[in-house]
């Protein structure tokens, strides 16, 4: 347990402070926003093209013929497909709901459809202070004794050293999950508090799906978590290994450098989204909607990060196990 | 309490320890000396379980590094103490050691009452050292390690810190010390070892490189060649008029001595019989050759 006191000295609990300003931020963001759609019963996330307006349920019908028409001409390596797919889902969704097109929230810019997306104003800023803030801690947690020197007197305790790391690793990945918790709990009371209308999103491939606030919140939260699991892992082992923190962390900047690519390169908006953060929310939210039977894409890129994280984790233990500490 | 046999430890090709053999018992204080990049430093960190080795090193008849559990009664004292800076010298201590019950007595010896409740962020480098030394022997309730425990303190310390020393050789602990005050250090230890190039010399074995030294100071330089080139393969150092020798044999001293009444000298000073004399013997006398 000695440890987790450690853990909380006054150094540690400064790693905090980044995320709870952004959360703070990102409520006022919320609560600002909430005058928006007043009226609107919808609002759609991620990954949706844009939709035509239409009056009537007759002329949403004819839309939606028309698109199903001209998919039937496409094949499934046409740049076009995705696009006329989602939109085919998307006609087939508010005509089954019966939704009317001036309950929508309208959208503003390229990257989103409504002022009001719990991608824009929270998940997103939140994943990249919990990034940033996860692997400075983690890099910093195990490798401070060996900046400091304290590592002479912790290794030399009689204690494993794997005993160490691993207790370590664990005590800190609880503590941040439960902050991430909080955080996102104290967020789905506020969207709650400001009657935000259902949320349509396309979670997982070619599915749509609409979420109240709750279900949102639990899916932000399971996502962020998910991926601050596979992130803290690597940088901490990574740190472990090297009994430095430069390293991983000129590591984590690259990868970071290679996802804001990946952005503004991306078909969408947000596909840098959907190499990390988007791929674990549409895992989970896939299985949520739809049982044990995600998107297998989704799936597939959820796996190769927590086996890469994995490996890491092995490969950093057993160098950290094998090397002197001084 | 510890042994070790043919310990040998390398970095990155380089051997420093080139097959140390060391033996300590409880209630003892075993010195380690040597010049710097001698391997001493190295020597603790092996026992400390910090750094992999060959040979053997067992400490109560287990490896340090293979069963770490040993190292729960071992304090240890590296380089320069270091402690978490936010914590008070008393937490640092609670925190390092399993078992608290010499504590109030050491730190009376010590005399770091006045502290020991501070937070370290506001303490000398004199008061970390103290600190350093304190958790090292509050921890070692079987084996204390202590890398030069005497840097950085005054005078009056320097007492308080040799009594916590005979302290804790009383309570039955072996203590093992580096230093490169060696005739302070020298006059505390029961048995000392002197490590050169990554071997190890034991005090009984450096009573063959003799005990006596004298440095002589001759009126001229002529009188000095003719003394020097008669007992050529004692000679420690040269200059001028000046030369050092050091004589192993008993014979030889007497004839240096009578060779040296019939010439006409300023000064001749012999060493006192100090692990100080011994080490600059055993340094001279290898350089000569």
């Amino acid at each position: 347990m000695k440890h987790v006191k450690y853990f909380f000295t006054r150094k540690y609990l400064l790693f905090l402070l980044p995320v709870i300003i952004g959360i703070a931020i990102s409520g006022y963001m919320m609560v600002t926003d909430g005058e928006f759609y007043d009226n609107n019963i919808y609002t759609v996330s991620h990954f949706v093209p844009e939709i035509q307006e239409y009056s009537s349920m007759e002329e949403l019908e004819s839309l939606l013929e028309k698109t199903r028409f001209e998919i039937s001409f496409l094949g499934k390596d046409d740049e076009e497909y995705e696009d006329k797919l989602i939109k085919l889902l998307w006609y087939e969704y508010l005509y089954s709901t019966g939704t009317e097109y001036d309950t929508i929230a309208s959208y503003e810019g390229s990257r989103k459809f409504t002022k009001f997306s719990m991608f824009d104003n929270f998940s997103e800023p939140v994943f990249i202070l919990v990034y940033f803030m996860s692997v400075i801690a983690g890099a910093l947690l195990i490798t401070w004794d060996f900046q400091a020197g304290t590592a002479k007197l912790i290794y030399s305790s009689g204690e494993n050293k794997l005993k160490v790391l691993f207790s370590r690793y664990g005590i800190s990945l609880a503590a941040f999950s439960a902050l991430i918790i909080v955080i996102e709990t104290v967020y789905a009371l506020i969207a709650s508090g400001v009657g935000g209308p259902s949320e349509i999103g396309l979670m997982a491939q070619f599915r749509i799906n609409v979420f109240s606030f709750g279900e949102y919140a639990i899916i932000s939260m399971l996502s962020v978590i998910l991926n601050f699991w596979i992130v803290y892992t690597a940088a901490y082992f990574a740190s472990a290994a090297f009994h430095n923190c430069v390293i991983p962390l000129c590591g984590a900047m690259i990868v970071f450098v290679f996802i804001m690519f990946i952005r503004n390169s991306g078909a969408y908006g947000s596909m840098w989204m959907k190499f990390l953060d988007s791929s674990v929310f549409g895992l989970v939210a896939g299985m949520y909607k739809n049982g044990s039977n995600p998107s297998a894409t989704d799936f597939l890129i959820y796996l190769v990060n927590v086996f890469s994280a994995a490996a890491i984790a092995v490969a950093g233990s057993v160098v950290f196990y094998k090397r002197d500490v001084l | 309490m510890i042994t070790t046999s043919k310990l040998t430890k390398s970095y990155r090709k380089k051997d420093v320890l080139k097959g140390v053999d060391l033996e300590a018992e409880r209630g003892q204080i075993v010195g380690i000396f040597g010049a710097n990049g001698s391997g001493k430093t190295t020597f603790l960190k092996c026992a400390a379980g910090l750094a992999s080795f060959g040979g053997e090193l067992l400490i109560d008849g287990r490896s340090p590094v293979k069963d770490c559990s040993v190292l729960k009664e071992v304090g240890v004292m590296i380089d320069v103490p270091s402690f978490y800076k936010d914590m008070t010298g008393r937490e640092n201590l609670k925190f390092f050691c399993n078992d608290l019950s010499s504590a109030e007595q050491y730190i009376k010896i010590l005399g770091v009452e006045d502290f020991i409740d501070k937070r370290v962020r506001t303490y000398s480098a004199g008061m970390r050292q103290k600190l350093g030394i304190l958790t090292a022997c509050v921890k070692g309730k079987k084996l204390v390690l202590l890398d030069e425990p005497f840097n950085g303190l005054d005078v009056l310390s320097l007492d308080k810190a040799d009594e916590l020393l005979d302290t804790c050789r009383k309570s039955g602990a072996c203590l093992i010390l580096t230093s490169h005050m060696l005739e302070h250090s020298g006059a505390l230890c029961d048995r000392y070892y002197l490590l050169k190039d990554g071997k190890v010399f034991k005090n009984e074995d450096l009573e063959k490189f003799g005990k006596r030294l004298y440095r002589v100071e001759m009126k001229d330089a002529d009188c000095a060649d003719a003394i020097v080139r008669k007992f050529e393969s004692n000679v420690c150092d040269k200059s001028a008029k000046t030369f050092e020798v050091a004589f192993e044999n008993e014979d030889e001293r007497l004839k240096f001595l009578n060779a040296i009444l019939g010439c006409d000298f300023l000064s001749v000073k012999e060493t006192t019989d100090t692990v100080e004399g011994k080490y600059r013997i055993m340094e001279r006398k290898d350089e000569a050759r």
